[in-house]
């Protein structure tokens, strides 16, 4: 363990990740401190510029204070992002670790299950979704985990089933090792980074979706997000650039900083690179 | 030195900071004259793939270079521009290299890797009379059906032909020195005999200079003119075949000599004994689809197998890669399901074990892989690898940490080992892990499938003797699977030999050696590499000559 954490730590890429994603956690912590008004009040003259009567990043058509909508933003896009991607890695995990070591019938019907969902364009499942149950957190998480899955289940048993051929794993179970002990010591641990490394994407990737239903008008109508800030401001992007920029920013840096934290992990997960 | 063709002189290699010596190479100093075979022998780590990695200025970028000078061919190749090491490489210098899997393109045709090789250098000649070139070069390389060859792909070729047409490659443009590094280890013994006699003739017929890098003395009596030894990155000594071979002056030449398995007596089989594990008609078929609307293939591993072990007996399977002598142990284990026919264990059963009653009988019948950085878990403490099993089986993690410690020592290594993960070890200290932790749930039935295939002579002689031990100490009963003779006479009381999935011969060690009666025996006999030298020093030495 402190062999991970030292790794982890003497990544540059670790480190700068980490404390982009802290700035992130932080925003969102501290959003109803600094912020406590509610991001929707009108609290300016619309289209004030960065700095402009007060207003530190501007304010939006309506007059809204972009600062506070971006800091309350966070709140959202990261509890949609990582809710959504641990239950889209939960189920997907599930299911390639079972198809992948079972093989056979049981791998054919979950390998066709999961084309099923893999071949409806995924961004329409989504918008299907959240309009039918109407758009509110916990149906944009389910939305977003529903088309999130698929890859990740495909991944974990292609990895799952390479490892399962290699000798250590016969030697496990000559030992004598149940199937489940073999699964959950040997197998997935070593079958696991791909799918942190791809994890780390998912959310990524999540956080995209969110703001891409938020844009169309699908998001959550009682919190602000990001995505929801940059569909409001698209039509005036040319006359007030701010009003997109900065939620684009905290997009782009969140993205990044657990694009980098992912990448971190790998290395500090692996003993050959940790011990070396 | 005149004459000389490559001359290695005083060349000093760093080791980057950290390692287990400061210097890969320590002035070392070799020739090789045109029309001979040099043999570098080494165990590994000694620093010989170095010296060929430098000639051809393929080193690892953390090795520096110190001091010396390689000069071939009156050039000197050390601080040469990059451009003019490129058009010696491949031309008048050209590489083998061990892994002939790993050394083509899985990718391309081998045809054209090898057409490739020749227009790099020569970019006059008609794309018509290289691909006749490359044919021609097939066919002197001993590739069945050169025209069909060469728009195989790799893995639709054998390991011996993959080598061949790494040969044929090497050869394209008529090199003058030709670097061959352990071209045949990864090879079954039949076929390292069919690939040295294809290097010997190519070099008498070209009058090429060849540096043969190896492990094992056994190919260095076969093959070498002269001969270098090396360790640690020092010459130990050099000089002609007949001086090295037959007075080594250093105790380590010597050491290296007593390594090679298979010439001590053939083990007296004992009286006749209970059967513990019973095979009869065993039979698996594997059926392979190459393609989308190719044809299945049938493959027999096994063909109705008949074949019973005594308790505490060493039974040796041989036979070359594709016998089904692993698919024989995985099915016994069954680890992979049998066709049909009947595995009895102590009168049981094990095809239709239940889950219970298989767990038990895995616990009683263990297995040693062959490649021991593959069937080690990487990301799990060795220690914890070993204890696992017992824990499986209801030790507490307390007891089985104990006994995976005290069997870390049984085997030779310390007991602080346990905290270490795999990738720190050896090849031979890995496959001693894997000893203990086969051995640490104390079974009665071991099987060794090409446990010692992977490793170097020396090491080789070292696990053997591990082996052997144990066996005796615990009254083990032993299976042990290899494509080398002079192993199986190593341990074997019994030897069985297969080939495409029957069994061809079924005799005690001591007959078989003697008197084979099989062809297909007494041609993997003659394959064994140093067979003459050794047998012609045996007689001198000792006066016996029964010798493989």
């Amino acid at each position: 363990m402190k062999d991970v954490v030292k790794t982890f730590l003497g990544r540059p890429t670790g480190i700068a990740g980490l404390l982009l994603l802290a700035i992130s956690c932080l925003m969102a912590v501290s959003a109803p401190i600094l912020y406590p008004a509610s991001p929707w009040e009108m609290s300016g003259i619309p289209f004030s510029a960065p700095g402009e009567n007060g207003m530190l990043l501007g304010t939006d058509t309506l007059g809204r204070d972009i600062a506070s909508g971006v800091m309350h933003g966070a709140r959202v896009s990261l509890l949609i992002g990582i809710v959504s991607t641990l239950a889209a890695l939960f189920v997907g995990v599930l299911l390639g670790c079972v198809a992948g070591y079972a093989g056979g019938t049981v791998d054919t019907v979950i390998v066709r299950f999961t084309e099923i969902f893999q071949t409806i364009p995924s961004f329409v499942l989504a918008i299907l979704f959240v309009a039918i149950l109407s758009p509110s957190l916990g149906t944009i998480i389910v939305a977003i985990a529903l088309v999130s899955w698929p890859p990740l289940a495909r991944l974990a048993r292609a990895q799952v089933m390479s490892v399962t051929q290699r000798e250590f794993v016969q030697a496990a179970r000559c030992q004598g090792q149940s199937p489940l002990s073999v699964m959950f010591r040997h197998v997935l641990p070593n079958a696991i980074s791909p799918i942190i490394v791809t994890g780390s994407l998912t959310v990524a990737s999540a956080i995209l979706i969110e703001a891409a239903l938020s844009f169309m008008g699908l998001g959550d109508p009682n919190h602000m997000s990001w995505g929801y800030m940059i569909g409001a401001g698209r039509t005036v992007i040319r006359q007030a650039w701010w009003m997109s920029f900065f939620p684009g920013i905290a997009i782009l840096v969140t993205v990044v900083a657990i694009n980098l934290v992912g990448e971190a992990l790998n290395d500090a997960l692996n003993p050959r690179i940790s011990r070396s | 030195m005149s004459g000389g063709l490559l001359s290695i002189q005083s060349l000093s290699l760093a080791l980057p900071e950290g390692a287990d010596r400061k210097k890969a190479l320590d002035a070392v100093s070799l020739d090789v004259r045109p029309n001979e075979i040099v043999c570098l022998v080494g165990e590994s780590g000694s620093g010989k793939s170095m010296i060929a990695h430098a000639i051809l200025d393929l080193l690892p970028r953390k090795v520096r270079y110190l001091d010396g000078d390689i000069v071939f061919n009156g050039k000197k190749l050390t601080q040469a521009p990059a451009g003019e090491i490129r058009r010696l490489r491949g031309s008048d210098l050209a590489m083998i290299f061990q892994e002939p899997l790993t050394a083509l393109n899985p990718l391309r045709r081998v045809g054209e890797q090898v057409a490739e090789a020749i227009y790099t250098h020569r970019s006059d000649v008609s794309a018509k009379s290289i691909s006749q070139r490359v044919i021609e070069l097939f066919s002197q390389v001993g590739l069945p059906d050169p025209a069909a060859a060469v728009s195989a792909f790799p893995f639709q070729l054998s390991g011996g032909q993959r080598q061949r047409v790494m040969i044929a490659m090497a050869l394209a443009n008529d090199p003058a020195l030709l670097i061959a590094d352990e071209p045949t280890t990864a090879l079954d013994v039949t076929t390292q005999r069919q690939i040295l006699d294809l290097i010997r003739s190519l070099q008498a017929e070209r009058g090429m200079g060849v540096l043969f890098i190896t492990h094992d003395i056994g190919v260095v009596a076969d093959i070498a003119h002269r001969v270098v030894v090396l360790r640690h990155g020092k010459v130990v000594e050099q000089g002609t075949a007949s001086e090295i071979l037959n007075n080594p002056r250093d105790a380590y030449t010597r050491q290296l000599m007593d390594a090679v398995p298979g010439r001590g007596h053939v083990r007296a089989g004992g009286g006749k004994k209970t059967a513990l594990l019973q095979i009869s008609d065993l039979r698996k078929t594997f059926v392979v689809k190459q393609g989308l609307f190719a044809k299945y293939r049938r493959v027999d591993a096994a063909a109705g197998l008949e074949l019973s072990i005594s308790k505490g007996e060493t039974l040796a399977v041989v036979g070359e890669s594709g016998s089904g002598k692993s698919t024989l142990a995985r099915m016994i284990l069954r680890l992979i399901d049998a066709d049909s026919g009947q595995v009895l264990f102590n009168g049981e059963d094990v095809r239709g074990m239940g889950r219970v009653a298989l767990r038990e009988y895995r616990r009683r019948a263990q297995i040693v892989f062959q490649d021991p950085y593959a069937s080690l878990d990487p990301r799990l403490r060795v220690g914890d690898s070993i204890a696992r099993g017992p824990i499986a089986f209801g030790s507490s993690r307390r007891e089985a940490e104990a006994t995976a410690r005290k069997w870390l020592e049984r085997v030779g290594l310390d007991a602080s080992a346990f905290d270490r993960f795999p990738h720190e070890f050896s090849g031979g200290q890995r496959q001693r892990i894997c000893i203990a932790r086969a051995l640490a749930l104390d079974p009665e039935f071991l099987i060794a499938d090409e446990a010692v295939s992977a490793l170097d002579v020396s090491v080789q002689a070292q696990v053997l003797r591990l082996l052997s031990d144990l066996k005796a100490q615990m009254g083990l009963t032993m299976l042990f699977i290899t494509h080398d003779l002079r192993v199986a006479r190593e341990i074997a009381d019994r030897i069985v030999v297969m080939r495409n999935g029957c069994i061809v011969e079924d005799a005690p060690a001591e007959t078989l050696f003697s008197s084979p009666t099989e062809d297909y025996t007494r041609s993997l006999l003659a394959a064994v590499p140093g067979r003459k030298f050794f047998a012609d020093q045996d007689i001198t030495a000792t006066g016996t000559g029964i010798h493989a």
